[in-house]
This record gives structure tokens, C-alpha cells and sequence, in this order.
């Protein structure tokens, strides 16, 4: 009986797979244009842009020698450099933040907890963008302005992370805790040796997440760096393609484009299950 | 020795009572210092009158007064609730649909995931730029596939859509995904009562996968509030709140009046309502999913 | 205790680990370094040539390393250079646009440079110079507090071609706006209600265009530093002028920001631009037709605002950064040798009378004729508006020129209302 009716809910759902994908094609197809297009005109020749701006195959393949006049143009190593310093100096200093604090939120009791808590929650709402004037106003007192920590500081405490690996953290049974504490493994000790072991799952969730995040962010770098000593690539990307008074050099902006997006790109496409459980991690934690 | 180990057993005390405290040292110094003494700075700072090389004058709430008289703060605030409102109901709704559809054993199921989620590894400043090309007047390609001269950008009727279709673009996979990790929790057993009773597939919708789920959408709801509120890098890089201001939004208008004209008094006043709107939501939000918070 | 220990220690680990991951290393020579903020996205031409002359004068001056900070176009780089002064760490020199100089002294922000200049020469320092540039807003209430330092002013560009094609001499380009519209009337061609190309396009929210107009107009748009005549009725009739090309006759392309002008002059899209100065080398590379440049036509008179950029030196800096910035200053502006390189490769007006006299420029000009326009308009140029709360004026203008070009309101409306918006603010500025 049971295993009848799941037959009928499958061979319903079958009959309906082709209108199901039917829309599923169709508004990824949607979705896709602006990357098809991106690609399109990366390939193309800086002149041919003005001639034959519509047509799907160049004249010829442009893609290399635009990204070589493109990176001849502008500091994009310092960009990409900064990009990566400023991206995993920041993964690292969250991490070591955000665990001993997850920790003690998760396994400790202590006087104020709740409240303490919610402080830290209550970040999660406040992004660098809404407190854009007052951060500027410290950053710039500390005489930080146009460095990579400028870019990074406000960040250093990432609610997020807490909030991830104090789930975590509650997930470990009181019995391995109870072991280590007895073999004279606890606190920081258990933290390192064990700690970290067990919570592997969401430090990678949340590795993929703040990496995204930062590797993309615009406007707050934009506002604290002024030279290649410490603008991200996004920043530069942007500029370079928006260019005062002849405009934007669209076969260039886009061959750096594909340059600048492909790194993500690729860990997406090897890491892609990774990806998604992190992203899907950070919803149903908060 | 006696008094060592006496020592000992107090310092282990101590220890145990402050130790939680020293894990949140760094957590809370970051904290304090760069969000919560800026807020606080910024709520002192707006019951000033000052400038650039200015001195600074006690003035009360006379700032908010003058902004809450400004007709560009309650334009900007229109913009912004008609681009939240929009933006996060359709990105939303499609979401919804488009995971409860593909909620299924589809074969290309992961082919369609990466496909809706890649505008959202992508930088929304990067995304900027494809779209201005995309809706170029003469040369883009939307113009081209219309047969039209649409200006998308510099219309007082579009600019905001258009904006609002970027938007969408870019949050509309992470949402699906969100959507998707939502509908994989819920009991399949219930569905197949449900398939007993001979429910069809939008009574199963409305009353089984909606409330269900109810959790998520909220949750996801919230996120793209926010994501809305702070998407400042289309604004800044597609329309600088052209034309005449249809196309501005509140942290934009906050940028121009701190970095561009020098209005510190005025900015560090919007800083404050808007620190306050962010609140009032977190605070909704937290009364809303309380159990949902604090479950673990 | 221990424990205590390991915890400071893990402590010290963070500090080094930040320490460590964002080291930022000062330099720490003798020498005296100065960082310039220069106005143009590192990208293109202009960066790279300003890289090659800094890096000159680097050689030549051992003991003075000037560093450029390419902040983006004009706006980001006035933002730059406002927040590095409101951040107590002002820049050494910098160049912004040219109609800011008042809002920089109103922020106590520039050196005054008269002294400077008296040591260099006074007068037959400044007899040097084309006089029209240096009266570009480089003095505020006499005082000497910016030197000319790129300076444009907008041309009309067409396309000879074109011209040829719908019957139009291509050698007698519109000289009023009369003439223009009955040009761009005929360059325009509409194809079943699309149009394929349009007669005439430039940026119609860039006041710097506008002011032209009134100008050209008989018109005012200010008067002195602290009022703005909006309202001015020759201003209301130069708005629906330009309303009309638009609106009425439908031969102008509608871009307010005007990043696609020069691409699509450059594609034919559009048979005429207004544009500055600057864009004469991009359009020479990339036409692949025969193109001119005339004076921007006229209706009482021509008349042209000159734009660009003026460079300064900061006030709050130590007296040998100030000194060996007007090093800077004097040798990038008044070495004949340098001034006429930067012209010839930037594309903007030089700015000695000696460097114009010169055989390289004399060649140049033979062989690209289009660049003597702008020489020969400075006759009908002067420098742009410029009043308290430049900034915030500027917007409002041009968001009413938005609304009048869109017909959301008549000129006359628009800029009313814009008016009583600019009065409050000016009052409020004292």
C-alpha cells in the first residue's frame, strides 16, 4: 500500500519534470545573458566593438590581447595582490577571533551571557555600508586611510562566524569534552586539539562566505584606499571601466572582468557542492 | 607547599570565572571599537552643528529637524521602499517558486543551482558594469533585441527598475538556494498524506509547503530588506541617483551628503535615523523568530 | 596562572598575526617625498604620462620623490583630496577641477602662493603664461592659490563625412544655434521611428556645457561668489533651446552623463559632439572617417567656459614639503621643454605662450589642425562659474536640466524651484 502510493507521487512528479525544467531552463537562460555577454564582448577587438557590436563571432580572438593592453593600463597585480592579502589576512584573524569566543558562548556559563550575545547578534544587521561616515571618521583619525587594515578592521569581529560555530560547538557531545578534560585537555587546549577538528564544517562554510564577501566588496574599500598600495581589485575593475570623458573601453573592461571574477569562478566550479551547503549553512543558522 | 596548592586552587577559580571573559576579549574590542563606539560617536556628533574646519556647536535635535524637512530625504526614502519593496517581493517570490519547483529528483538539479547562483559570486560593482553595457542607449544589446532607443538608465520611469532588475539578478540564486535547504528539511511523510487526501499541487503549496516553511521566508525576507538597503554600489556606479534624484537611495544620498558636499552634521543625522530603521528590524525580526534563534 | 599566560599569549599571537598579515611598510629616507593627487583613473594616456614626467623630475631632483595618487576623474579625486584634508593628513600637491579652488580656501585648505610666485619673478613669471588660463579661477579674491595646470575648453566635433553625405559643406561647419539645428535636423536619420543616427549629442546634465549656452545667450548664471541667477530669463530660453533639440525637433541623443558621447561619434551614431579638448587624441586614433573641430556655435556671441584642472599645494603640510612642492609646481607648469611635452601627449591647451611658438607644437599643429580650435577660442573663453557650495549647486542645476529635458517640468518651473533650492543653500553658508 505505502510503497504503492509512493510510486504514484513519483510517476506524478515524472510526468511534470518537462515543465518543471522547461522553467528551470528558461530563467537560467535569463540569468545567464549578462556572463554570455560579458564573454562575447571580452573576445572582441577594441575597434571591431564600435563596427559590429552585436555580432556573436569576432573578426578575431581578442580575449588575450585585451587582457594584456588591460593589465598594461592599470596596477591590476598590485589589485589582485591586495585582493589576496586583504581577503585571507581577514579569513585568519576572523577565525582566531570568532572561536574562542563561539566557545564560550556555546559550552561556558557566565554572568551576562544573553546580553553579550545579542550585542554580538545585533552586528549582524550593522554592515560596514550603514556606518560608513563614523567608520570613515575612526579609520581616518588613526591615521589608517589607504591601508589594507583600513579595509579589513571593521570586520575583524564577524557576528556571523560566532554565530555558526557556536551551533557547532553545542553539537559536540558533553562525553568528549568530559574525556579530554580528563586526559588535562580543555579550554584553549581543547579548542586546538579537538575543538577545531570537530567544527571543520562550518569553518569552511564560513571560509567560503567571507571570502565571497570580501573578495567582492566595493564600496567601503573604495572609500578608505586611494592608490595601488592598497585598492582590491573590485575597486579597481570598476574605475577602470567607468574612465572620465572618453568612456568606457567595454572590450578591456570585460576581458579584465573575466579576470577578475574567475578565481571564485573556479573554486565554485570545483568546490561547487561545498559552495552551496556553505550558503545554504548561512540561512538556516540565523 | 600547602600554600602552594592553596594558590593554586584560587587561581583555578578566578580562572574558571574569568576565562569566558578573556575569550570574548578580542571578539568584544573589535566590536566595541569599530562598530558600537562609532555608532555612539555618530549619535553625539548629530546634535551638532559642524564642518570641515568648523567648530562644532550644540544645536539639540535641530539636525534632525532639518533633515526630516528636507523634500530629498523623504524622496530618497520613497525610492528606497519602492526598490526594497519590489525588488525583495519579486526576487523573493521567484525564489519560492523557482525552489519548490526544482525541489524535486531533477537530473541537472546542480547544473540549474550554479547557473541561478552565479550573479551572486559575482561583485555587485562587477555586475554594474555588465548591466550599463547591457542597457547601453545605442549600443547595448537590450536595445538592440527591442528594435528600440530605450533609455533605461536615464528615465525617471525606468532607472529605478532597472536598478531593481540588477538587484534582483544578483540575489534572486541566493535566495533559491536558501529556499532550497529550507523545502529539503521538511517531512516527506506528510506530503504523502497529503497525496491521500488527493490534495493537488497548490493546495499542497498553501498548506503544507507555505507554513512549513514560513520560518525560512521570513529569514529570507529579512536578508533581502537588507541586501536592498545596502545596495549603494548600483546606485554609485549606474545612475548616481539620476535622473533628478528618481533613482536615489538612502545610503547613497547619505555618501553625497557626507563625501561629496560635506554635510557632516546632516550625515552623521541620516547615519543615525537609518542605524535606528536597522534596529527597529532586527529587533521585528528577533520577535518574529525568537524560538528559531535560540532552538539550538 | 598559566592558563592565564597561555590566554595573554594567545593574545600577543593575534596582535602578531595582525601585525604580521597587514604589515605596511613606511619608508624611511632622507628624502622628501610628496604624494600628488592627480585627477585620472591610472588607466590610459594621461596616467601613464604623468607616471613618465613625475618620474623625470624624480631624476632630476634627487632630493624630492613625488609619488602620484590617481584618485579617478574629477569628482573622486575632489572627494579624495577633501577627506584626506578633513582627515588631518592632507595631500602635498594636487590637482582637482577647476572650479573648486574656492571650496578648497573656504576649507582653509590651500597655500596662498603669492610669495612663491614673487620669488620665481612676479609679473614676468606670470607674462609667461596664455593670460586666459591664468585668470581660470587660480585666485580667489586676488590671491594667487592654484596655477593652471591642464586646461580644456569644450569644441564641437563633427563628422566631415556625414556632412558630405546629406549635402551639408563640410568645411563650413554651424556657427549659431540656428545653423546647428538645421544641421542636425539633416543629419539625423529616423527609419521607421527608430532613430539610426542622431544629429547632435553631448552631455546635457554637465553644467559646464550649459553655462556655455546661457553665455552664448547673453545670459549669466552667477554673480560674484555668493548668488546664483538661475531664474535669469536668458538662462530659461537657453534650457528650452536645448529642450527643444530633444524634445521637439528629436535630433539630439539623450545622455546626460555622457559616457558613450565619443563612442558613438566614433560609431556613427552621431554626426556631432560638443566635447572638451581632451578627447582630440582618442577620437584621432579610433575615426575611421574624416572629422573637424569648430568654436561651439554662438547665438548673441560665442562664448566657452574653460575647464580642466588647476594644481595647488596644501597648506597643513612642513614647510619643506610646501617648498619642494612649488619645486614641483613651477618646473611641471613653466619649464618650456616640459609644459610643451605635456600638452602635445595629454591633448590639453599648453599653457606658455612659448610652448604655442615652439617648432614641435608648430609641426603638430600642421599635422593635426583639429587641436588649434581651442587655441584660437580662448578668445571667447573664461573661467567657469564658481560659487560657495560648488558642489551641491552644481547637482541641483543640473538635476533641474534633467527634469526640463525629460519635460517633467518647463524650464521656467525647473528652475524656480531650483532656485529657491541654491538660495536657502547659499544663505545657509553665509
Amino acid at each position: 500500500m505505502r510503497s504503492q502510493t509512493r510510486n504514484k507521487v513519483w510517476i506524478f512528479m515524472e510526468k511534470n519534470h518537462v515543465t518543471t525544467n522547461l522553467v528551470l531552463i528558461i530563467t537560467s537562460a535569463i540569468i545567464v545573458i549578462p556572463l554570455f555577454w560579458i564573454i562575447i564582448t571580452a573576445i572582441k577587438g577594441p575597434a571591431e566593438i564600435f563596427y559590429r557590436p552585436f555580432s556573436l563571432i569576432p573578426e578575431r580572438f581578442a580575449l588575450f590581447s585585451n587582457i594584456a593592453e588591460a593589465w598594461s593600463r592599470a596596477p591590476f597585480t598590485n589589485y589582485y595582490w591586495n585582493t589576496v592579502v586583504v581577503v585571507m589576512g581577514l579569513l585568519v584573524v576572523q577565525l582566531i577571533i570568532a572561536i574562542p569566543a563561539a566557545y564560550a558562548f556555546a559550552r561556558l556559563e557566565f554572568k551576562g551571557k544573553n546580553l553579550l550575545f545579542m550585542i554580538v547578534l545585533v552586528k549582524l544587521m550593522i554592515t560596514a555600508q550603514s556606518v560608513l561616515l563614523p567608520n570613515y571618521l575612526l579609520v581616518s583619525s588613526l591615521g589608517l586611510l589607504d591601508t589594507k587594515l583600513a579595509i579589513a578592521l571593521p570586520y575583524f569581529s564577524s557576528p556571523l562566524a560566532v554565530l555558526l560555530f557556536r551551533q557547532a560547538f553545542k553539537q559536540i557531545p558533553q562525553e568528549v569534552v568530559d574525556a579530554a578534560e580528563i586526559d588535562g585537555c580543555q579550554g584553549l587546549k581543547f579548542i586546538w586539539h579537538i575543538g577545531i577538528s570537530l567544527i571543520k564544517p562550518m569553518i569552511v562554510a564560513l571560509s567560503v562566505i567571507s571570502i565571497v564577501y570580501h573578495w567582492n566588496e566595493f564600496f567601503w574599500p573604495m572609500l578608505v584606499t586611494d592608490t595601488a598600495k592598497a585598492r582590491t581589485l573590485t575597486i579597481g575593475l570598476a574605475l577602470f571601466g567607468l574612465k572620465g570623458e572618453t568612456g568606457a573601453e567595454w572590450t578591456l573592461t570585460m576581458a579584465i572582468t573575466i579576470v577578475v571574477i574567475i578565481p571564485l569562478f573556479f573554486m565554485f566550479a570545483v568546490f561547487r557542492r561545498q559552495f552551496i551547503n556553505s550558503f545554504m549553512q548561512s540561512g538556516t543558522t540565523g | 607547599m600547602v600554600k602552594n596548592s592553596q594558590k593554586v586552587k584560587r587561581t583555578k577559580l578566578t580562572k574558571s570565572v574569568i576565562r569566558p571573559y578573556l575569550y570574548l576579549i578580542p571578539l568584544f574590542t573589535f566590536l566595541i571599537v569599530f562598530t558600537y563606539y562609532p555608532i555612539a560617536r555618530m549619535f553625539y556628533l548629530s546634535l551638532f552643528q559642524w564642518g570641515i574646519g568648523s567648530k562644532k556647536v550644540f544645536i539639540g535635535i535641530e539636525n534632525y529637524i532639518t533633515v526630516s524637512t528636507t523634500p530629498l530625504f523623504w524622496q530618497v526614502v520613497r525610492n528606497n521602499i519602492v526598490f526594497s519593496f519590489g525588488s525583495v517581493f519579486i526576487s523573493v517570490s521567484l525564489a519560492l517558486f523557482l525552489a519548490v519547483l526544482a525541489n524535486k529528483n531533477l537530473k541537472f538539479k546542480g547544473f540549474y543551482q550554479s547557473l541561478l547562483f552565479y550573479p551572486h559570486i559575482i561583485p555587485l560593482a562587477v555586475g554594474a558594469l555588465i548591466w550599463i553595457w547591457l542597457f547601453n542607449p545605442r549600443q547595448g544589446l537590450f536595445n538592440h533585441l527591442l528594435g528600440a532607443e530605450v533609455n533605461w538608465l536615464n528615465s525617471f520611469e525606468l532607472a529605478l527598475p532597472s536598478l531593481m532588475v540588477v538587484q534582483i539578478w544578483a540575489n534572486m540564486g541566493y535566495y533559491f538556494l536558501l529556499f532550497l535547504a529550507g523545502l529539503q528539511n521538511l517531512p516527506a511523510s506528510l506530503y504523502e498524506v497529503a497525496e491521500l487526501d488527493g490534495a493537488n499541487s497548490w493546495q499542497k503549496f498553501r498548506h503544507l509547503t507555505f507554513p512549513l516553511i514560513s520560518s525560512t521566508t521570513f529569514f529570507v525576507i529579512l536578508l533581502a530588506i537588507i541586501h536592498s538597503i545596502q545596495s549603494v554600489d548600483l546606485v554609485y556606479l549606474m545612475t548616481e541617483g539620476g535622473p533628478a534624484n528618481s533613482s536615489n537611495l538612502i545610503i547613497y544620498y547619505l555618501y553625497t551628503e557626507a563625501f561629496r558636499w560635506w554635510h557632516l552634521d546632516i550625515a552623521s543625522t541620516i547615519s543615525s535615523i537609518l542605524f535606528i530603521v536597522l534596529l527597529l528590524l532586527t529587533a521585528l525580526y528577533f520577535i518574529l523568530l525568537e524560538r528559531k534563534v535560540y532552538y539550538a | 596562572m598559566r592558563k592565564i599566560i597561555k590566554v595573554l599569549s594567545f593574545l600577543k599571537v593575534i596582535v602578531a598575526v595582525v601585525l604580521v598579515v597587514f604589515v605596511v611598510v613606511g619608508s624611511g629616507f632622507a628624502q622628501t617625498n610628496l604624494n600628488f593627487v592627480y585627477p585620472v583613473e591610472a588607466a590610459g594616456r594621461l596616467g601613464q604620462l604623468i607616471d613618465g614626467l613625475v618620474g623625470e623630475f624624480n631624476q632630476q631632483h634627487p632630493d624630492i620623490r613625488v609619488t602620484p595618487i590617481f584618485a579617478g576623474g574629477y569628482v573622486p579625486a575632489l572627494e579624495r583630496v577633501q577627506m584626506m584634508v578633513l582627515g588631518g593628513n592632507p595631500p602635498d600637491i594636487a590637482v582637482v577641477g577647476n572650479d573648486y579652488t574656492l571650496m578648497l580656501v573656504d576649507m582653509d585648505a590651500l597655500l596662498p602662493l603669492d610669495d612663491f610666485i614673487a620669488e620665481a619673478g612676479g609679473k614676468s613669471f606670470l607674462d609667461r603664461f596664455v593670460p586666459a588660463l591664468l585668470t581660470n579661477n587660480s585666485r580667489v579674491e586676488g590671491t594667487f592659490y592654484a596655477m593652471p595646470f591642464q586646461c580644456s575648453t569644450a569644441v564641437l566635433y563633427y563628422n566631415k563625412d556625414l556632412f558630405t553625405e546629406v549635402g551639408l559643406d563640410p568645411n563650413s561647419p554651424p556657427e549659431t544655434w540656428f545653423e546647428l539645428s538645421v544641421a542636425a535636423a539633416k543629419l539625423t536619420d529616423m527609419e521607421g521611428g527608430v532613430t539610426k543616427r542622431y544629429g547632435i549629442e553631448y552631455q546635457v546634465s554637465n553644467i559646464w556645457y550649459f553655462m556655455a549656452l546661457v553665455w552664448q545667450n547673453g545670459g549669466e548664471l552667477a554673480r560674484g561668489l555668493g548668488e546664483v541667477t538661475l531664474t535669469d530669463e536668458k538662462a530659461i530660453e537657453a534650457a528650452q533651446f536645448w529642450s527643444d533639440l530633444l524634445n521637439k525637433w528629436k535630433v539630439l541623443a539623450f545622455e546626460p552623463k555622457g559616457s558613450v558621447v565619443v563612442q558613438d561619434l566614433i560609431a556613427g551614431k552621431t554626426a556631432m559632439t560638443y566635447n572638451s579638448t581632451g578627447s582630440l587624441s582618442s577620437v584621432r586614433d579610433a575615426a575611421r572617417f574624416n572629422w573637424g573641430t569648430a568654436f561651439l556655435p554662438g547665438r548673441e556671441k560665442f562664448a566657452v567656459p574653460i575647464g580642466g584642472g588647476l594644481i595647488s599645494i596644501y597648506k597643513d603640510i612642513p614647510k619643506k614639503n610646501q617648498e619642494a612642492a612649488w619645486e614641483f609646481v613651477k618646473w611641471f607648469t613653466s619649464t618650456t621643454e616640459i609644459a610643451t611635452r605635456w600638452s602635445l601627449g595629454s591633448g590639453y591647451l599648453a599653457l606658455l605662450e612659448e610652448s604655442w611658438n615652439s617648432s614641435q607644437m608648430q609641426e603638430y599643429l600642421k599635422e593635426f589642425p583639429q587641436a588649434l580650435t581651442a587655441k584660437n577660442q580662448l578668445r571667447y573663453a573664461r573661467p567657469q562659474m564658481m560659487v560657495y557650495e560648488n558642489s551641491q549647486i552644481r547637482t541641483i542645476i543640473s538635476e533641474a536640466l534633467d527634469t526640463v529635458m525629460l519635460q517633467k517640468a518647463t524650464p521656467g518651473q525647473a528652475f524656480e524651484k531650483a532656485q529657491r533650492q541654491i538660495d536657502q543653500i547659499l544663505k545657509k553658508s553665509g
